[in-house]
């Protein structure tokens, strides 16, 4: 019986000290602020609660894109709904089968943390600029506003919005920020975009 | 011999454990599934605000790719890029994901342009 676990515990105790080590590796360049070396399993731990992938908000919020509520379609497909529990809320992004999802409090809907921009910026594609995002309760529409002063405005459904567009080119006017209308058209409150300025394709 | 039994259980568990652990601590790509397709961290450490950077190991026909800061809500972008063709980006505040279904192979990347140092991590998936 020793002769059998002996072994076990050498590929134990080896297993343990590569770990070690390729934690350390990993450590120095995080403490470097550098390096190509990849995350330790204990760091990506420091990072997500719940499995990387597909939908991981929704389940670091105990949500389900089976519960959400249609808002919209998008030109590249995209089929956007909504989920809330309340105190978190998720904009379901759902394109050929595949659920994304941006989840926010109720504060941070009203400074636009609900808000994501999608932007095809190679040579091979149609150039399309999806803004999509959350809009804080009571929100009767959206105004998006362009670096030039001229504006769009589009209705909230089911608590969400989009704008379909596409990047602005270089020295173009570009979209900059949202106003949030509510009843008889006041504006309640307005949130940025984002994005760095007109950095819309990296 | 149940004790016996149990201890090499959890032995082998234990063995299975670290193996996985130093899998992802060496190389951090980890199989995504029982099929053939690939999936990998990349970054978990700290960069700057203005532009910087975090990128996978190497180019694959991902499909999706996402990252997130640490401790704060910085302007972040995705981007899934062949530096040709394919040119993928998305933008969200401490977050941001995107699919490419077009499946060239490309590199997967997060920026930080919030400004201020943060530490970001990604995570690419093939199908």
């Amino acid at each position: 019986m020793s002769n059998l676990r002996r072994p076990k515990s050498l590929i134990v105790t080896g297993t343990v000290a590569i770990c070690l080590a390729a934690t350390g590796v990993a450590a120095y360049a995080a403490t470097n602020g550098g390096g190509e070396s990849t995350p330790s399993a204990s760091l990506i731990q420091q990072f997500i609660k719940v499995a990387p992938g597909p939908g991981r908000q929704l389940r670091e919020n105990g949500l389900s894109a089976s519960d959400a509520k249609p808002a919209f379609t998008l030109a590249n497909g995209a089929v956007g709904s909504t989920v809330s529990d309340g105190s978190t809320t998720c904009l379901v992004l759902t394109i050929r089968g595949h659920d994304g999802a941006t989840c926010a409090s109720p504060a941070g809907i009203v400074e636009g943390h609900g808000i994501s921009v999608a932007d095809e910026c190679g040579a091979g594609g149609r150039n399309l600029m999806e803004i999509a995002g959350l809009a804080p309760d009571k929100t009767q529409s959206v105004r998006l506003r362009s670096s030039d002063g001229t504006s769009q405005s589009t209705l909230v459904v089911n608590g969400a919005f989009k704008f379909d567009g596409t990047n602005p080119a270089a020295g173009e006017p570009y979209p900059t920020n949202v106003e949030w209308i509510g009843d008889g058209g006041a504006t309640t409150g307005s949130a940025g975009l984002p994005v760095k300025g007109d950095q819309f394709c990296g | 011999m149940r004790t016996q039994i149990h201890l090499l259980s959890r032995a082998r568990l234990a063995t299975l454990a670290m193996m996985a652990s130093a899998a992802v601590a060496v190389g951090a790509a980890v199989p995504a599934g029982a099929s053939a397709s690939f999936a990998e961290f990349y970054g978990g450490y700290s960069i700057c605000g203005s532009n910087c950077y975090i990128q996978s190991e190497g180019a694959h026909t991902f499909y999706y790719n996402e990252a997130l800061a640490k401790g704060g809500s910085p302007y972040m972008a995705c981007q899934l890029t062949n530096f040709g063709s394919v040119n993928e980006v998305t933008h969200g505040y401490g977050t941001c994901y995107e699919y490419y279904f077009g499946a060239a192979y490309v590199w997967a990347r997060a920026y930080n342009k919030g400004g201020n140092y943060y530490a970001v991590i990604g995570y690419a998936t093939t199908p």
